[in-house]
């Protein structure tokens, strides 16, 4: 059925995100989390969708308020620390030091038509590295089988970060 | 699955990739609703009975 719309609003996600950056609440941003790691590899099972965004209000609210209401007057709904839209929820992360640089360096994609940047998976894994959880260290292992990894990129991210891989 | 077909898997557009995500979260949802009818047709009354049959084994 290659005309039935996707159950995941990505496309409305980006745009939004798109017009984050238009009405200049965000500076810039990129699609982390599971999602950015499939764009890699195998598709999984993910329940939500994670916009890594650099902020435009360098306080310590970093503009979350006006980002949510903005949202909120386009017909997103708020469920606990979920923004959704479509009944879809999506994180909305801002940025700081590793994150931050993931998000300048991420890659430029076109999805659905709609132009966007998605972390590239030297980032991805450091960031799970950081993270730590379980399925975070199951995310690095598949990227490392199923990704191209540009070996002398990870290891800089790594090591300016004092970050360390889990040993397989 | 084997890791050649993973492999393939991760080299579709990203597009269809999506897709099938999409497809999986309607699997997991199907699923887990298809457990709770059984589990409310095997103990139509579990709220209330039990904990009284669990109770006092000699009661069912």
């Amino acid at each position: 059925m290659p005309d039935e719309p996707s159950a995941i609003p990505l496309a409305d996600v980006l745009r939004a995100a798109n017009e984050l950056v238009s009405a200049d609440l965000i500076e810039d941003y990129a699609l982390g989390g599971a999602l950015a790691a499939i764009y890699y590899v195998e598709p999984f099972t993910t329940y939500d969708a994670d916009i890594i965004f650099v902020a435009t209000d360098k306080t310590l609210s970093a503009g979350i308020p006006a980002i949510y209401s903005h949202l909120q007057s386009k017909g997103w709904r708020v469920e606990r620390e979920h923004l959704l839209i479509k009944d879809f929820p999506v994180q909305f992360l801002a940025a700081s030091g590793l994150t931050e640089e993931a998000v300048r360096n991420a890659k430029p994609i076109e999805y659905e038509g709609v132009s966007a940047k998605v972390c590239r998976p030297e980032y991805i894994i450091a960031i799970a590295a950081s993270v730590g959880r379980h399925k975070d260290l199951a995310r690095i292992e598949q990227l490392l089988k199923q990704a191209k990894i540009d070996k002398a990129v990870l290891d800089d991210i790594l090591r300016r970060y004092k970050l360390k891989l889990p040993k397989s | 699955m084997k890791p050649e077909m993973r492999q393939k898997l991760a080299q579709l557009p990203f597009e269809e990739k999506i897709r099938k995500v999409g497809e999986l979260i309607r699997l997991s949802r199907a699923v887990k609703a298809q457990r709770v009818r059984e589990d409310a047709s095997n103990y139509p009354q579990s709220g209330r009975s039990l904990p009284a049959a669990e109770s006092n084994p000699k009661s069912s």
